[in-house]
Parts: structure tokens; C-alpha cells; sequence
């Protein structure tokens, strides 16, 4: 009796081949759409999922609170926070710092830049990794040892047994050798913790003792069962203690009145925290509530293509429906009637199906384009994972299969037999379905629609500035004359139009206005070039001039969300005190711009030009002709005035 | 083989009640082949319906072979028709995705009949109707006629003691309709019970007994010698 049905099964989708590929494609579609979704959310979940110490792991984070109630959260720390919270809370059995930096390597006939990290000797207590060569509880002693990736093994040494090799970099300004330790596997891509390269933090010459200065993420190990909450408390006790003159010369010299906790992040939540996300090279954060509302799509997708299913199944049960009479006048009773379409609901499935993994394998590069993942087809193979497929397969196939099941063997073979049924009028499920389909389908393109509008916004809003064929170039160790060097080489080349140097994104400082008004605006250090290069308007006043000397150390342009903030009716002329200590006259207001992320308001702003706060970037414009030729320009002039430098083009 | 008592069927909708059947007496006996006649409308299909338990009357008694069948449900009636009753109807209600063999052996895969006896009766009934060179083709690569004997081929494959036929020559010319009628006359010579409606005086002359039907009711009976 099975064959009979998958027979008939099997002819009814070749004899009426529109009706079959409409419902096979909608269903495969909604369940490949399905399947790529699922296989995103369990990348998002499945982060950092491997590591054995998952649970023991936490991330000291802070959080400082202004005197006017402002929080701001920072997932990272500095660099005597964890040595100091180790060695007076005992709940701590392991600590690790954990600081991305860019290193040049000097290779037999050129000078690379690497990224590496800077972490403690017990870094692989902590975090597993696979050693391919070397010993892991050796690999960070020395100070001159490495850790590679396999990947970089095969990069510098063309093996990947190379431990005892060594290589040359440029640390604490100046090259020096240092002998691969260890070559371990490549990171998993789910994986927080990307680091390729890694070198003892003891090696580095950085002793800094501050407190109130986040600039790398401190991990710690602390057993399971134990009471997070009072080690936090702990925390507040040593920071009251051990910082405390730091706290008070802070007050005294630039105001600082913020009051700081610190807080213990598991590890498992870093990739989708939204407050202190992963930071400092660990692997950019997710958003949780992205993946819930991901996986409602899914569910909804799914949920149209059962009742696109059951619709059209019903919608060509009219047509079928004599074949149930007779059926029924031979023999037939209803469960086996049953039988016969939820099984032909099951093959119309099976193939939807296959074809829903065909499309997941084939959609599959272009959706790790779209979603910046490099997400795999095996995810898929995972025991829960095919659980659940199975179970949605059973699932789209009885909820697809079911109700016309129930609804052709219900008829009354008389009516059938003789034409006369009508499905008009009394069908309320069906009717309830369509609906609910038309209402689901609608608020999806409404809102297709919409993000399509959002997506234009972000890519076509005026941002204030003309952010066309600017280039940014990070570069240490930048002074007056070698910027006067570079602007002058890279302007031989037509196609340069300007050039700026400019602190790197995205300092914040303390400043105080002529009113006792705290504020907090985003610092760029730059020089009188920026409002060409950026292509700024001036509200008011006029921006940093060669004709002013004094500009570098006197003067400040502010954005119009400064002037506001600070309640300032007449700005130009006015006096700012930066740092609780430099004034400088404000000579010049800019036309806001954005200089942060569009979901933000403009921030508050003020240009500085004073060369001792320091540079680390040129910002250039060019024109839109000849680009690869202009860019290869810009790289050799950036060369040759740092050879040695931790650049990125 | 099959008595009805004042037997009525009523149709209702929302607006109207319509009586199909008015206190039906019948009695159809064990080899009796019986043709039932009248003006469209008249209740013929209806009763024909009823007592092929595909519908159930209103009112009234229905004894098939021996039981009380009136008042059975959907299901209970679907078990007593499996295998005791085939049908032929005029538009020859065969499956358009099976095979002339596989419609015919559809009557024996609800009774599980095994594998190998099914073979040999649908092959023996396709014979039978001289159909046996055609049991690979589908039934829309059949004339009319070919098509309404793959029907009685079915509808005779599971050796039921009554057949019911519909108007069975209505959709057939004159030549394939005198076959047809001959195929039944056979059926009825080996024993086997047939009612069947028709329009056809000639299809008629075959029966051994017509009822005439007027507005849910029979008006007369003639006996053929």
C-alpha cells in the first residue's frame, strides 16, 4: 500500500509540474532562508562555546559614572588591574592579559606588519589551544618566545615545525629575534580569542602603574560556585585603597570626580553583550537581539511556506476530490485516504528539502559576504542541529500534510462523485490562513521596505562632510617635519588633494568652559588643513590658519553640539581649559558633521592643533581618477618616511 | 440480497428542504438484475447511492444481506461495501495518474489481498473485458469505451455479489454501449446482482425487472420474462 501511495505520490507531482514547483520552491525557499538563518544564530551562540574553562572565565570590565549621572562601560582595563585584584582576591586562580598590537617583521626581503598579542606566561592555562609543535606549558616563559598560528608558520617559515626558528621584530623600537616557542592550530572562527601571534607581556618595557587608563582586556579564572558578587565587592575595596592618591592628583590636576566599579563579565557573554563588547582585538560582538530577531524571521518564513502549502493543497483539492469519491466508493476508508496525501505531503517535503539544502550550500558564499561570517555547511551536521531539521521536517510535513489530509478524506463521496462540492463559504481555517499568509507576507515587504530605506539612508545621508576618496593611514612616531615631508612627496602625485595629519579615532577628553561647565567632547588633534581635506563649513569665526602661529597652542574650533552642550551664547572669544589644564580660545565654530556612528546624535567636538598631544594617522583626500596608481604613490611615500612602522594602508 | 422499507431521503440547505425520496419499498433477490428508470430529478441516482452505501437515507430501513444499514456511520458503511459492492458509473471515474492494471488492482490493495492473487485476478479480469494489451496505459489513452470496461474490470475484480451501475452506456456510442450491456448481462449469467439507472429503454431490455421513479417514489414495476 506504501508504494501505491509514494506512486501516486510521485505522478501527481510530475503529471500537474506548476502546482508541484510552486509548492516545492516556496517550501524549499522558506526553508533554506530557515536553514541559513539557523546556521547564523548557532555561529552567534556557539561563540567561545569550546573553550573547557568557559564557565571559570570573566572579563574585568568598568564602568565610570559622572557626577551628572553619564555611565560610560569599558571592557577593558589597565594594565595593573589584574596583577592587583589577583593578588589580594583569593577567589582568583589565574589572570590574563590579553593586548592587540602591530608589530613589523622584518622577512628576507621585506618589512611586514603583524598583528600580535601581548598576553601573560599562564595564557594557555586558560584558553585551549592545540600545539602542533612545542609545549604548551612552556611556550611563554622567555621573554624572546613566540606562539604562532600554523597559518603564519606555513607564512614565515614554510612549515609548520617551527619551533626553534626565529623571527625578526621590531619591539620597543628596535628589531629583535625572537624563537618560536610553540605553532598551534588556527584559532576556530567562532572563537573570540583570534590571536595569531603571541608574545609574553613580561617582554614589554610597559610598566604602566595607572589606574584610571582602560586599554586592554584582563581575564581571570575564578571556580565555579563562586560568589561573583562579592568578589566585585572585593574589587571596590582594593581600588579605594590602592588607587586612592591616583584618584586624589586626578581630582587636583584635571577635575576628575567620576566614580569607577568594576565588574566581572563571563566570558560566554562578551560576544554578545551589547554594553561591553568584545574590544582590543578580540572578535567584533555580535548582537543577541539581532539573533532573536533573526530567528523570528525564520520561524515566520517557515510558518508562510507551510500555509502557502496547505493553501495551494487545498486550493487544488477541488481537483482531487473526485478521485476521493471514488476511492472511497471502492474501499478506501478515511485513515488509509489519510495515509495516501500526508504521505504525499512527505515526498512534496523530502524534495522541497533537498532542494532547501541545495539552495543553503549554493546561497551560502553570498551570505557569508552579506553577514561578514565564514560560516560552514557542516554546522549543520550537528546532532541537535539535525535533530531539530528532522523535527521541522516532520513538522512542516504533518502541519502541511494534515489539514488538506483531513479535509479531502472528509468529503462525502456522493458530493465528490458527483461535483458538487464547494469549498466556498464555510472553509474559516482556510480562510483564517490566507490571511493570516497575506498579513504576514505584507508586514514583511513593508518591512523589506523599510530597511531597504534605512539601508539607502546610511549609504546616500550628508554626513556634513564629503566622505568620498578619503583615506586614513595609521603611522607611529609622526612630527612636524616628517608630516611637512610626506605632504610635499605624496602632492607630487596630482591625484593627492590635500592631506591632514589627525589624531586616531576616537579620543575623548575632560573640558571646562569659562562657566564651570563639565563636559566631556570627542578631541581631534589635527592641523589648519582638516577643513579642506574633510570638506568642513564653518557656522562661525574661521578654522586653524597658517597666518595664526599661534593657533597650535592657543587656539580650538568646536562643533555646533558643543556650543550647545555647553549653553554658550557667544563662543567665539571664549576660553576652554582642556585637561584641567591647557586654555585655548575658541576661534571658530564647524557645522556639525558625523563623526560617530549614525545612530548617534552628532557628539560634542573640539579640534586642538597642538603638535604635543600628539598624532597617528594622515588623513587623506584624493580624487576619484587613477585610484590604484594613487594609492601605490601613497604607500611608498608613507615607506619611506617610516620604515619601521606599525602601518596599515 | 437487499430490501429497503419507506425508505426517504431529504435534502436540506439553508433555504429549501427537498424530498429525493418518498417511502421507497424495495426488494432486489440474489442474482436479479434490476434497471431503475424515470425523469431526471426523479430520486434514481439517490436511491442508487443509498443502497451502494456511499449516502444514507433520512428515514427508513435498509437491510444489506442480513443487516440493518440505514442508520451506520461513514466508516461502519465503508466496511460494509469494501469488496460486496462495485460500481460503474457513466463517466467511468477512473484515477488519471494509474495505470489500466493499477485501477483495477485498487480494490484488492484495500482488502490486502496478497500480492501474487491480486496479479492474477486483475490480470484475469482485464481478460476478461479483453483489455489485457492496454494495462500499461493510463486511462486518458483510452476511448470511452475501453475506459468504461477498465470500470467494470474494476468494479468486478474483487467478485462483489451486487454491482451498481450509473447510467453506465451514457458517456459510449451505440456499438460500445451494446458491449458494455453485454459485459453486464455476462456478469449477472455468473450470478452476480446488478441495479443500475438508466435512460436507455434498450439498455433496459438487458434487466430482468424495471422500476419506474417519479418524484422520489415508484410508480410502477415491469417484469421481463
Amino acid at each position: 500500500m506504501i508504494s501505491n501511495y509514494i506512486k501516486i505520490a510521485w505522478r501527481n507531482i510530475i503529471i500537474n509540474p506548476l502546482y508541484s514547483v510552486s509548492n516545492i520552491s516556496g517550501l524549499a525557499l522558506g526553508l533554506a532562508i530557515c536553514m541559513l538563518i539557523t546556521l547564523f544564530v548557532k555561529d552567534e551562540l556557539s561563540f567561545d562555546q569550546f573553550f573547557t574553562k568557559k564557565r571559570e572565565i570573566y572579563r574585568l570590565v568598568v564602568e565610570e559614572r559622572s557626577p551628572e549621572g553619564e555611565v560610560r562601560k569599558f571592557g577593558q582595563t589597565g594594565l595593573i588591574h589584574g596583577p592587583s585584584f589577583q593578588l589580594q582576591a583569593s577567589a582568583i586562580t589565574n589572570m590574563v592579559r590579553y593586548q592587540q598590537q602591530h608589530y613589523a617583521i622584518k622577512t628576507d626581503d621585506d618589512i611586514v606588519v603583524q598583528s600580535a598579542f601581548l598576553v601573560d606566561s599562564t595564557y594557555f592555562n586558560m584558553f585551549d589551544a592545540t600545539f602542533v609543535d612545542g609545549n604548551k606549558y612552556k611556550a611563554l616563559y622567555d621573554p624572546q618566545s613566540i606562539v604562532i598560528t600554523k597559518k603564519l608558520a606555513e607564512k614565515y617559515f614554510n612549515t609548520i615545525s617551527a619551533v626553534g626558528k626565529s623571527l625578526n621584530i621590531n619591539f620597543d623600537e628596535e628589531f629583535q629575534n625572537f624563537t618560536v616557542s610553540g605553532v598551534i592550530e588556527n584559532p576556530p572562527v567562532n572563537s573570540s580569542m583570534q590571536a595569531e601571534m603571541l608574545i609574553p607581556i613580561h617582554k614589554s618595557k610597559n610598566r604602566d602603574n595607572q589606574w584610571i587608563n582602560f586599554y586592554i582586556n584582563t581575564f581571570f579564572e575564578i571556580p565555579e560556585g563562586t560568589d561573583i558578587a562579592n568578589v566585585e565587592k572585593q574589587f571596590a575595596l582594593i581600588f579605594a585603597t590602592d588607587a586612592k592618591d591616583q584618584i586624589a592628583d586626578a581630582a587636583k590636576e584635571w577635575n576628575y570626580k567620576d566614580q569607577l566599579t568594576f565588574k566581572l563579565q563571563p566570558f560566554l557573554d562578551i560576544h554578545l553583550s551589547k554594553d561591553f563588547k568584545a574590544v582590543n582585538g578580540m572578535k567584533e560582538s555580535g548582537n543577541i537581539l539581532f539573533s532573536y530577531f533573526l530567528s523570528g524571521i525564520a520561524l515566520f518564513i517557515l510558518l508562510i511556506a507551510c500555509i502557502n502549502f496547505i493553501n495551494l493543497a487545498i486550493a487544488r483539492s477541488v481537483e482531487r476530490s473526485k478521485e476521493v469519491g471514488v476511492r472511497k466508493a471502492i474501499g478506501s476508508t478515511r485513515k488509509q485516504l489519510i495515509c495516501q496525501f500526508l504521505s504525499e505531503s512527505f515526498l512534496l517535503n523530502g524534495f522541497a528539502f533537498i532542494l532547501g539544502i541545495i539552495l543553503t550550500y549554493t546561497a551560502l558564499p553570498v551570505f557569508n559576504q552579506l553577514s561578514d561570517k565564514q560560516l560552514d555547511f557542516s554546522y549543520l551536521f550537528d546532532a541537535k542541529l539535525l535533530t531539530i531539521f528532522i523535527a521541522i521536517f516532520l513538522l512542516t510535513g504533518l502541519l502541511a500534510g494534515f489539514y488538506p489530509a483531513l479535509l479531502l478524506s472528509g468529503f462525502n463521496p456522493v458530493e465528490t462523485l458527483y461535483g458538487r462540492i464547494n469549498l466556498g463559504g464555510k472553509n474559516l481555517l482556510q480562510k483564517s490562513l490566507i490571511v493570516f499568509q497575506f498579513s504576514l507576507a505584507s508586514f514583511f515587504i513593508i518591512f523589506a521596505i523599510v530597511q531597504y530605506r534605512q539601508a539607502n539612508l546610511f549609504v546616500t545621508k550628508d554626513l556634513g562632510y564629503d566622505d568620498q576618496n578619503l583615506i586614513e593611514i595609521e603611522a607611529d612616531g609622526m612630527t612636524l617635519s616628517k608630516i611637512g615631508v610626506v605632504e610635499n612627496e605624496l602632492k607630487k602625485d596630482p591625484s593627492v588633494l590635500n592631506v591632514s595629519p589627525i589624531n586616531p579615532c576616537c579620543w575623548m577628553t575632560g573640558v571646562s568652559t569659562k562657566d564651570g561647565k563639565e563636559m566631556a567632547p570627542y578631541m581631534k588633534v589635527t592641523n589648519y588643513n582638516l577643513i579642506n581635506t574633510m570638506g568642513l563649513t564653518m557656522k562661525e569665526g574661521r578654522f586653524f590658519s597658517p597666518d595664526f602661529p599661534g593657533d597650535s597652542t592657543q587656539s580650538a574650533i568646536v562643533n555646533e553640539s558643543f556650543v550647545k552642550a555647553g549653553n554658550m551664547k557667544d563662543p567665539i572669544g571664549q576660553t576652554i581649559k582642556v585637561m584641567n589644564r591647557d586654555n585655548y580660545q575658541i576661534v571658530g565654530v564647524v557645522r556639525d558633521y558625523h563623526h560617530t556612528s549614525l545612530y548617534q546624535t552628532v557628539q560634542p567636538q573640539v579640534f586642538i592643533s597642538n603638535p604635543q598631544q600628539g598624532w597617528g594617522a594622515f588623513l587623506i583626500r584624493i580624487s576619484d581618477k587613477n585610484i590604484p596608481k594613487t594609492l601605490d604613490h601613497i604607500k611608498d611615500v608613507i615607506k619611506s618616511q617610516f620604515p619601521y612602522p606599525s602601518l596599515q594602508i | 440480497m437487499l430490501q429497503t422499507q419507506n425508505l426517504q431521503k431529504i435534502f436540506t440547505t439553508e433555504e429549501v428542504e427537498t424530498t429525493a425520496l418518498n417511502g421507497i419499498n424495495l426488494e432486489i433477490i440474489d442474482g436479479e438484475f434490476v434497471a431503475i428508470m424515470g425523469p431526471s430529478g426523479c430520486g434514481k441516482s439517490t436511491l442508487l447511492n443509498i443502497l451502494g452505501l456511499l449516502d444514507s437515507p433520512t428515514e427508513g430501513s435498509y437491510n444489506f444481506h442480513g443487516t440493518e444499514v440505514a442508520k451506520l456511520s461513514e466508516r461502519q458503511r465503508a466496511r460494509h461495501r469494501k469488496g460486496k459492492i462495485g460500481f460503474v458509473f457513466q463517466s467511468f471515474n477512473l484515477i488519471d495518474e494509474l495505470t489500466v492494471f493499477e485501477n483495477v488492482e485498487l480494490p484488492l490493495l484495500y482488502l490486502k489481498t496478497p500480492s501474487m492473487e491480486r496479479k492474477i485476478r486483475v490480470e484475469s479480469a482485464l481478460e476478461r473485458m479483453n483489455m489485457m494489451h492496454r494495462r500499461n496505459h493510463f486511462p486518458q489513452q483510452l476511448s470511452g469505451g475501453q475506459q468504461q470496461r477498465v470500470a467494470i474490470a474494476r468494479a468486478v475484480v474483487a467478485k462483489p455479489k451486487l454491482i451498481l451501475a450509473d447510467e453506465p452506456t451514457g458517456n459510449l456510442d451505440s456499438a460500445n454501449g451494446k458491449d458494455v450491456m453485454k459485459l453486464l448481462q455476462e456478469l449477472n449469467n455468473e450470478g452476480t446482482t446488478i441495479a443500475m439507472v438508466t435512460h436507455s429503454p434498450y439498455d433496459a431490455g438487458f434487466s430482468h425487472r424495471i422500476i419506474y421513479l417519479f418524484d422520489g417514489k415508484i410508480v410502477t414495476e415491469n417484469f421481463h420474462v
